[in-house]
């Protein structure tokens, strides 16, 4: 019998078990619900400019997917060593990397359900507001007589449809899902040592800040003209070797922006990101053999 | 080393086939935290059970009997010793694919129904999915949950959860299984229902090692006991031997007249014997774990 | 004989060797990326801690913790609190933030110098309560610079794009009335793709205005040859430019023979 078949089993019923979770639940409603608020936005949003609309929805998304990862992988060991199933499961034929491996996936089918719904109100979101856009442009239009006029208007009803669908939006939404991905990797790992899941949420948390500053820290370390004594030059080393650099996924703000991302580099930060999960996961495994049940 | 075969990998293929589980020299130690000493949870034990038997591994709460078993499914590790099964380190998996095991008051995903349960272990024990649905059938018969079938788990009994745990230990047909506390908080009924189970599995050639606090209950299901106390084995053996004792024998007596006991007296004593008493002369567990705990309390000194 | 001790060392150490290997390998692929991000104009400004003192708390966490974009939105949207209450100079720095933190932001660059160089500049030359005109003057010749040099420093970051090159462009002609500077970033605005037709019409008439008139005569000639085919350009209004070729040709006393045919140019709108 395959591993494959093993963990799928574990994934599925992880699946069913979080989306009965009631705190998930409730995060989730909370971001379609903030999401939805989106709207309010369009006071501040200026002609055709959309940026407002999706730094919101891209930066909910973000931060309600990075909590949901962090609240649902934290207490997936912890509910289930509370629960004992932890112990029929792997008196079973089933190795332990199997059954970590199994877990994560579940939660990951969740996050990227929880994504894809959240991705599903963004993009209404989005559309109610090209479809006000547009007919306000389009009321312009019919009044414009200048052509000057015309063409202004009509160039910006082209604008509109280009920002509020562009392509690249996609490959942010990918991104945001790869950090949460990562995030919950990253929280995978550090419940396999903890003994409580505040543990797992408070060093999570740190991690995903420091990650942000790895950028930084590893510029000080690596430029001998920045001063620092040595304590703290191993310090920052430290950070830079262990944490990843989740700067990369800044380049969701440049999508928004609107800016060119090329698909090299585009490819190239996913590759990274991909590492990183599949070190972070390797890690995860190999803390959990020796955990004690 | 000691174990220095061991080390080497050479193992005795009939010794393994004829005791399915050894413990040598096992201990397992907790450490408190920050240094403050260690908890030990078991010191020094051997077992080994032999194939086709029913073991107790019985003792009061905290006497190290869960943590043994936790041992032999390879979800611990030993701090010092070794263990086998199936003449193999537990931790690898195959070992397990021939056990089954019943956790003490077991709890299940609550949201899956009987059948879903049974369903989900049979997919992770790699029973194939065409075997699937007729074994959930068999084991819902055998453990009577027929009306448990398609209900959440969350809306049983602890009797029920306890047949439900019975039949997911069950559902690759192991040839060995590990029961950890399988009457415990289960009413009168339930618990004769489960000791029944208990020997029809030992008729089917299974071999059943389980552990309870309740010595009574297991006594007319073992072949052989092993009595743990603060870690240490405190006695180990056949039922009947250590059930019996000394050079004390009970007779059956047909036609026995109450007021002809001192014919009896006398025919005794004229085969060197004598009559003791006149009753049930069995001791039970409860007797046998006091005295044992209080010889092993003298021997401290 | 495995202890429990040794499980576990050997489970950190391939957990150490695992990060240590990981961490030598990645960082020269963080820093290719890093140098990427710098050559692609990616991020802001690096955070300092000014930046975090002008910040609350609050955004100073969510600046650290990937979410720039949305502080900056917010930061924003305080800054137009500022607007309504009338507090220029707390409006400026706080919109100069905004746009330290995403300069790559046409909107930020672009909405702050009009809002300097005309709302600000407009309100400072009507100020109530100051009786003095030439200090009101002085006032919105401040505020009109303080603009243009925010608009400077926006097409320094965002120099491959037309926009800002068409605002910068567009208030050096209104605003500052330097028409020689705004038809020089006409050019460079009309320069890019997807930049309008007007930004190629207003580099000659903003040579019409400095007084150029040789060089817009010239720059309009250079126009239409580009342009052979007077299509494919929709509201580029070759009528126009026509219109205006033939009234240079008249005030430059241009020979006959050297007119420009635009005889069957029909309006391309």
């Amino acid at each position: 019998m395959n591993p494959l078949a093993r963990i799928a089993a574990i994934a599925r019923n992880t699946l069913l078990e979080a989306l009965r979770q009631r705190v998930l639940n409730v995060i989730l409603v909370f971001g379609l619900v903030v999401l939805a608020g989106a709207n309010l936005f369009s006071e501040f949003s200026f002609d055709d400019q959309f940026k407002f609309i999706k730094d919101y929805c891209l930066g909910v998304m973000s931060l309600i997917g990075v909590i949901m990862a962090i609240v649902a992988v934290a207490q997936l060991l912890p509910a289930e060593m509370e629960a004992r199933t932890i112990f029929t499961i792997l008196s079973k034929p089933v190795r332990r990397w199997e059954f970590l491996m199994g877990k994560y996936l579940g939660v990951v089918a969740m996050l990227l359900l929880t994504l894809l719904l959240m991705t599903a109100v963004s993009a209404a979101v989005l559309f109610a507001q090209e479809h006000s856009l547009v007919s306000d442009a389009r009321e312009g239009l019919a009044r414009a007589r200048d052509p000057q006029a015309i063409e202004a208007a009509k160039a910006s009803i082209a604008k509109i449809a280009a920002a509020a669908r562009d392509p690249w939006l996609l490959a942010a939404v990918v991104l945001v899902s790869l950090k949460v991905l990562l995030v919950a990797a990253i929280a995978l790992a550090i419940s396999t040592i903890a003994t409580s899941m505040m543990f797992t949420v408070v060093v999570t948390s740190l991690i995903y800040i420091a990650g942000h500053l790895e950028s930084t820290a590893r510029a000080v370390w690596l430029d001998p003209a920045q001063p620092a004594g040595p304590a703290a030059k191993v310090f920052l080393a430290i950070v830079s070797i262990l944490i990843p650099d989740l700067g990369v996924f800044n380049l969701i703000d440049e999508i928004v922006l609107g800016n060119t991302v090329t698909i090299v580099y585009l490819l190239k930060a996913m590759a990274y990101a991909g590492g990183c999960l599949t070190v972070v996961l390797l890690v995860a495994c190999a803390l959990f053999e020796s955990r004690e049940l | 080393m000691v174990h220095r075969d061991r080390a080497q990998g050479i193992r005795d293929p009939v010794m393994s086939d004829t005791h399915p589980i050894r413990l040598r020299g096992v201990a397992k130690h907790f450490p408190l935290h920050w240094r403050r000493g260690r908890v030990i949870a078991v010191e020094n034990l051997d077992l080994e059970i032999r194939r086709g038997e029913v073991f107790g591994l019985l003792g009061p709460n905290g006497s190290g009997k869960s943590t043994t078993l936790k041992m032999i499914l390879g979800l611990t590790p030993p701090t010092r010793g070794e263990v086998e099964l199936f003449g193999e380190p537990p931790a690898r998996p195959d070992s397990r694919r021939r056990l089954g095991f019943l956790p003490e008051s077991p709890y299940f995903y609550r949201f899956l129904s009987g059948a879903e349960t049974l369903r989900f272990f049979g997919r992770l024990c790699g029973v194939p999915n065409r075997r699937l649905d007729e074994r959930i059938d068999e084991l819902i018969a055998l453990v009577g949950l027929a009306h448990g079938r398609d209900r959440p788990l969350a809306t049983y009994s602890k009797g029920m959860l306890q047949r439900i745990g019975l039949a997911q230990a069950l559902v690759h047909d192991p040839e060995l299984v590990l029961l950890d506390e399988p009457t415990a908080g289960v009413d009168p009924m339930g618990s004769r229902d489960i000791k029944d189970l208990i020997l029809r599995l030992k008729a089917a050639g299974k071999t059943v090692v389980l552990s309870s606090h309740l010595l009574e209950q297991v006594e007319e299901v073992c072949d052989r006991v092993a009595i743990l106390h603060l870690g240490r084995k405190i006695v180990e053996g056949p039922l009947d031997s250590l059930l019996s004792s000394g050079d004390r024998a009970t007779l059956e007596v047909s036609g026995y007249d109450a007021a002809r006991t001192d014919a009896i007296r006398a025919a005794l004593a004229s085969a060197g014997a004598q009559l003791v008493a006149v009753g049930r002369p069995r001791l039970t567990l409860e007797e046998i774990f006091v005295r044992e705990v209080r010889r092993a309390g003298g021997d401290k000194g | 004989m495995t202890s429990i001790a040794s499980r576990r060392w050997r489970a950190w150490l391939a957990a150490a060797l695992l990060l240590g290997g990981w961490g030598a390998f990645k960082l020269p692929l963080e820093r290719a990326l890093g140098a990427e991000q710098v050559r692609l104009r990616y991020g802001g400004a690096r955070v300092t801690p000014e930046m975090r003192d002008l910040v609350s708390q609050g955004a100073a966490m969510a600046l650290l913790s990937g979410f720039r974009g949305a502080v900056a939105d917010y930061l924003w949207v305080v800054a137009h609190t500022y607007w309504e209450q009338r507090e220029w100079f707390r409006m400026h720095r706080l919109m100069e933030l905004v746009c330290l933190l995403q300069p790559r932001s046409v909107l930020f660059w672009d909405m702050s110098s009009w809002h300097m160089a005309w709302n600000i500049a407009h309100d400072a030359r009507n100020d109530p309560d100051e009786p003095r005109l030439a200090k009101r003057l002085w006032a919105e010749r401040k505020w009109i610079d303080a603009g243009r040099q925010l608009l400077q420093r926006g097409v320094e970051n965002i120099p491959d794009r037309y926009e800002l090159w068409a605002r910068l462009a567009w208030l050096l002609d209104q605003r500052v009335g330097d028409h020689a500077a705004a038809a020089e970033n006409w050019r460079r605005a009309a320069s890019f793709p997807g930049a309008p037709a007007y930004a190629s019409r207003q580099v000659g008439y903003q040579l019409e205005m400095a007084g150029k008139l040789d060089e817009a005569y010239r720059y309009w000639r250079e126009l239409w040859a580009a342009h052979p085919q007077k299509s494919g350009e929709p509201f580029m209004l070759w009528d126009r430019i026509a219109d205006r070729i033939r009234q240079l040709e008249d005030r430059l006393q241009i020979p006959p023979g050297q007119r420009l045919d635009t005889s069957g140019v029909r309006d391309h709108r």
